[in-house]
């Protein structure tokens, strides 16, 4: 398996630059995920690393090799389509067995190599159907199947689950985790849906118009996160936010207040606010616990159940809206008044610039 | 036959267009050369395009040798000679040329029009989403 290196990697089309220096190493065995809104250039950069589009500027490494101008078979690397692009006119056994076949593999072999495969994928029993004649979870599968057998150095999925309905796209997002523990390869994995890097990622690569906003571990990134970009991106229901200003600056946090006057204690390195700055803060729905001693006064506007959980939509007296997230049986109702109370270790401070107050305490789980 | 080109480079370049570029893109991710991915790739998904315009360019060379052949005459000619005619001795009736070739022009777009999409859909259905 291999290593990936990018080094300020850049794309231009049409003298606009849409990729703006990427570096980045994703190592021996990790599964990494692109993630980002549309239009970010993800996409783009997979396709860079798989060689179907030019790199404008900047080095490509694999396993210590430059390859920009390598040849996408070259490279070493198997790509999983978001359309599936299997061939339709040849069966799934032929799908899978045109790049061995390219590659000049005996037949034999092939053979053996392709029937492994179809038993792991649990596709023996269609390898004479048609892509036209399957599902669509099993023509995913067939796409997978036709980069495994190739043994790759790196895997490349283009948002390869978003053609898939919601129970089929949670089972292949299992799968998918399974296989990678399972064949130990090097994974890059692009997707616009946080839940799906969440779940699957050792590493998340959260991008924002062509530029890396952040990297880390997906509890790092929910709990530390860098700036209000990738705080309001990962987490579902989205971190909620409020217009707060330094009240206090102590040596076990900055307290901050609303206008209306409740004051908070955020557990941030003292160093990086003045006094009466403006700042935002961010907290999470789960992170706003419904206290009837609460200083926080709202009225419930939208009750939403989702059966182990409710989510209520609160409005407080200035309009600011909050998404609280409590169990399944809480009893709220619209238009009645709550009191809630803001968990101040877990909240976040961010400047005028959106850039995030570093926290004085890491989180155990954020690596 | 070459009176028939226009629509022929159209219609088999709206088969080819239509064939999903993921596809292609899959075949040189395998490993597939710009050869390999035009004769078992490309060719075989834009074969039914194929097929339907070199048909409907036997039906079109027919008819017009047909025609041709037997009622070339000024009061029953086909279309092409009837526009030929406006280029004569005496010179060239540009205005008449122009308004003839217009008009026979006109049912070929028309054709063409509704036709481009309608034979794409058999082979490719099943290769992307």
């Amino acid at each position: 398996m291999a290593k990936v290196e990018l080094r300020d990697i850049r794309k231009t089309y049409n003298a606009e630059e849409i990729i703006k220096g990427v570096s980045l190493d994703i190592e021996n065995e990790e599964f990494v995920v692109f993630v980002g809104p549309s239009g970010c250039g993800k996409s783009t950069l997979l396709r860079m690393i798989a060689g179907l589009e030019e790199i404008s500027g900047g080095d490509l490494m694999i396993d210590g090799a430059r390859v920009n101008d390598l040849e996408p078979a070259k490279r070493g690397l198997a790509m999983v389509f978001q359309s599936y692009a299997l061939y339709p006119h040849m069966n799934v056994y032929r799908n899978m067995e045109f790049g061995l076949k390219l590659a000049g593999m005996p037949e034999a072999e092939r053979r053996q190599k392709i029937t492994d495969v179809a038993r792991t994928l649990q596709l023996d029993a269609y390898l004479k159907h048609k892509p036209g004649q399957l599902s669509g979870g099993q023509r995913q599968r067939v796409a997978i199947g036709r980069a495994i057998v190739r043994n790759p150095k790196v895997f490349l999925f283009d948002e390869p689950l978003s053609n898939l309905d919601a129970a089929l796209r949670g089972q292949m997002r299992v799968e998918l985790a399974t296989l990678h523990r399972r064949l130990k390869a090097t994974t890059i994995y692009v997707t616009h849906d946080q839940v799906e890097a969440m779940t699957m990622a050792d590493k998340i690569v959260v991008l924002q118009k062509g530029v890396v906003e952040q990297v880390g571990s997906p509890l790092e990134l929910y709990h530390h996160p860098r700036n209000l970009f990738v705080a309001r991106f990962i987490g579902s229901p989205p971190m909620n936010f409020l217009p707060v200003t330094t009240r206090s600056i102590d040596p076990e946090g900055v307290t901050v207040a609303r206008d209306r006057g409740e004051s908070l204690l955020v557990p941030v390195l003292p160093g990086e606010t003045a006094s009466a700055e403006a700042l935002t803060l961010g907290v999470r729905p789960e992170h706003i616990v419904i206290d009837p001693e609460g200083d926080v006064h709202g009225t419930i506007r939208m009750v939403e159940r989702l059966g182990a959980l409710t989510l209520l939509h609160v409005t407080l007296a200035d309009d600011t809206l909050l998404i609280v997230q409590t169990d399944g049986d809480h009893g709220g109702e619209i238009d009645r008044p709550i009191r809630l109370r803001l968990q101040a270790d877990n909240c976040h401070l961010f400047d005028a610039r959106g850039i995030a107050l570093t926290k004085l305490t890491r989180h155990r789980l954020a690596r | 036959m070459l009176t028939n080109l226009p629509i022929i480079v159209w219609m088999l370049y709206t088969f080819f267009k239509e064939v999903p570029v993921p596809i292609l893109e899959a075949g040189r991710m395998d490993g597939a050369n710009r050869w390999q991915e035009i004769s078992v790739v490309l060719l075989p998904l834009a074969l039914p395009g194929i097929a339907s315009t070199a048909l409907l360019s036997l039906i079109l060379c027919w008819n017009e040798a047909f025609w041709s052949l037997n009622l070339t005459s000024s009061n029953a000619a086909p279309l092409a000679s009837f526009i030929a005619s406006f280029s004569s001795p005496e010179g060239l009736f540009f205005a008449k040329l122009s308004a003839a070739s217009t008009l026979a022009v006109a049912p070929i777009l028309v054709f063409g029009w509704f036709s481009q999409k309608q034979l794409v859909r058999g082979l490719t259905f099943g290769a992307v989403k």
